[in-house]
């Protein structure tokens, strides 16, 4: 059995990953894939803790945060068309004319 | 019960009928849409949606019975049941809160001023149809027991209302829909993880195991500390509070303004009902690590919103920072909710208040703007001089709503700002906590503040002197406004009953 420390570094490391992606990205598709290693990255903590009070519990949020995650890409990418096909890019410095 | 007892076993069918109307409407909406050509049925279709589970949830408040005569048939609607081995459970607080969704969803469909213009108007039906969906989204959330189901309807809202914002076919639209987006992901992903931080601390989702397992130790822990924050950077974006607020501006007076003044009440209510689920019935054993840090954002989201707002010289971007205010001021109640000697009841049931009276303005105000926008007017204050003239009605009801958020005496807002500053006071002093009496008289002096903010705009419609000549507004827009107005000016005068509902729904909330 793989002790929980290990997991818990991976998933962590891999949030670390995708926050420095939010963060230093401008193209919204990056940022887009960021947010997937962030969700993984929580999957991973389901699943270990999980495993380890041999629950199920945390398997079955593991299947909804899945779910949950296809269906943001899949609204993240029709605004992201929507926006190409406004601005021609999808670099999010670019979106300017709302500015405070 | 019959065959579906066999494929739902755990489901309380009678307690869920105004989430199963909004479903049946929400997901026939497009189709409809496909035969309805100039797009009038389609709001009528929407308004029965949404009124249908307006009434239903209402009547289950209120315990309407119905008998017909000669049968021997009784009928009572209730709020009770729970669902899915306690994940959904229906009680006085999640009606309360359907109460409040469904209505703001219904005046926000009555306020589409001018959908049938240009391209937009084949998106109707697909609007109507995320409308309610996210509508659907808030009832779940209000009545989750549980982690998956609170998470699962703040996605549904989320993801339907970043459609919503981005409804528009322009760059804006596309801008709007593309920044509420992006940051609502990024929170999303923090809210999942701190779930996911919690589960592994806790051993459970459940939000009152939760509660058990967590139990006091009274000492500050810094490994709690890490998902407490991370899941309130995840539902502080959906109340806009301060640090997480960077999107509502932009998306404010991006998106259609119907869906704005959505996004500020209901939206902004559903946020709340969140943290108040899971900070104060499923966390108040940790409260000494996330109480000083809510109170933090209160602070900071009061003086920010109205610091801010007092620069805007664009109505919408004003409004949305008078929301951030706004969320600010209803924090205070996490706050004080977990140190009053009551249990708390007395500060959330003044936050609950001011929740559905802030629903009221702001949905008010942001559709004021929207029918003056259809009217071919702009939204910067400037070429809204003269405009108490131009269109008396929407002027006044824009007055009422102004003051109402300033908290202005015989209004609302008044009303709801006194229970709510006055339960920080009483908490203050009963558990001697300095800090919660400095916490309220920066509340009051941020009150004070916002007078300027909205006597500035007034002063503008109806002092000063701009183009002639009444504007066209449409018969639907100023019927929601006037509700708006009614409700802002009634509950002014007679709080009474609408007060006793938020103390009740706060004390079903608590669990007392």
């Amino acid at each position: 059995m793989i002790p929980i420390a290990w997991t818990l570094t991976l998933s962590s490391t891999l949030l670390a990953v995708g926050i420095f992606g939010l963060l230093a990205q401008r193209s919204a598709l990056r940022i887009l894939v960021s947010v997937e290693l962030v969700l993984n990255a929580a999957n991973i903590n389901f699943v270990a803790f999980a495993n380890i009070r041999g629950q199920s519990q945390g398997l079955v949020f593991t299947l909804f945060v899945i779910a949950l995650a296809a269906a943001e890409a899949a609204v993240g990418l029709a605004i992201l068309l929507h926006a190409y096909r406004h601005v021609r890019s999808v670099d999010v410095n670019k979106m300017t004319l709302l500015r405070w | 019960m019959g065959w579906f007892d066999w494929l739902l076993p755990d489901l309380a069918w009678q307690s869920l009928t105004p989430e199963l109307v909004i479903l049946l409407f929400a997901v026939l909406a497009p189709l409809v849409a496909l035969w309805d050509a100039d797009r009038r049925g389609m709001r009528q279709f929407t308004l029965i949606g949404m009124g249908g589970a307006f009434l239903l949830s209402l009547g289950s408040l209120l315990e309407w019975h119905f008998s017909i005569p000669g049968t021997g048939y009784n009928f009572t609607l209730e709020y009770q049941g729970s669902s899915l081995n306690g994940a959904f459970v229906v009680t006085y607080a999640s009606q309360f809160f359907k109460v409040l969704f469904t209505a703001v969803g219904f005046l926000a469909v009555l306020g589409v001023g001018r959908p049938l213009k240009g391209r937009a108007e084949e998106d109707f039906g697909e609007f109507c149809s995320l409308l309610l969906f996210a509508t659907l989204g808030m009832m779940i959330v209000s009545s989750a027991q549980e982690l998956l189901t609170l998470l699962l309807g703040v996605e549904m809202t989320s993801m339907s209302s970043y459609l919503l914002a981005g409804m528009r076919r322009d760059r804006v639209g596309a801008e709007a829909g593309l920044k509420y987006f992006t940051i609502g992901a990024i929170s999303s992903g923090l809210l999942v993880f701190g779930i996911s931080l919690l589960y592994g601390m806790a051993g459970t989702t459940h939000i009152p195991d939760l509660a058990r397992a967590l139990t006091a130790h009274g000492s500050f822990d810094a490994i709690s500390l890490v998902p407490i924050v991370m899941i309130l950077a995840g539902l502080g974006f959906k109340i806009s509070s301060v640090p997480f607020h960077a999107w509502a501006p932009d998306v404010y007076s991006g998106a259609p303004t119907p869906v704005a003044g959505m996004l500020a009440s209901g939206s902004k209510a559903m946020g709340f009902v969140a943290l108040f689920n899971v900070f104060l019935v499923g966390l108040p054993g940790l409260k000494t690590n996330w109480q000083l840090l809510v109170a933090l954002l209160a602070a900071v989201s009061m003086v920010v919103g109205n610091l801010v707002a007092l620069q805007q010289t664009n109505l919408r971007r004003m409004l949305a920072f008078s929301s951030i205010a706004q969320a600010g001021y209803v924090l205070i109640a996490l706050a004080v909710g977990t140190s009053a000697q009551d249990g708390g009841v007395y500060a959330v049931g003044g936050g609950l208040f001011h929740l559905v009276v802030n629903a009221a303005m702001k949905l008010g105000a942001f559709l004021v703007v929207g029918a003056v926008l259809s009217a071919g007017v702009g939204d910067d204050l400037g070429s809204w001089k003269g405009l108490g003239r131009r269109a008396p009605i929407l002027g006044f009801a824009m007055t009422l709503f102004l003051l109402s958020m300033a908290g202005f005496p015989p209004l609302a807002g008044f009303a709801s700002k006194f229970v709510l500053f006055s339960g920080a006071v009483d908490a203050a002093t009963t558990q001697n906590l300095g800090w919660l009496l400095g916490l309220a008289i920066l509340a009051i002096l941020n009150s004070a503040l916002s007078l300027y903010v909205y006597l500035r705009v007034l002063r503008t419609m109806y002092v000063e002197e701009g183009e002639e000549g009444r504007l066209v507004i449409p018969p639907s827009v100023t019927t929601a406004v006037i509700v708006c107005a009614a409700f802002v000016l009634a509950v002014g005068f007679w709080p009474q009953p609408v007060l006793d509902a938020s103390f009740r729904a706060a004390r079903s909330l608590l669990g007392l």
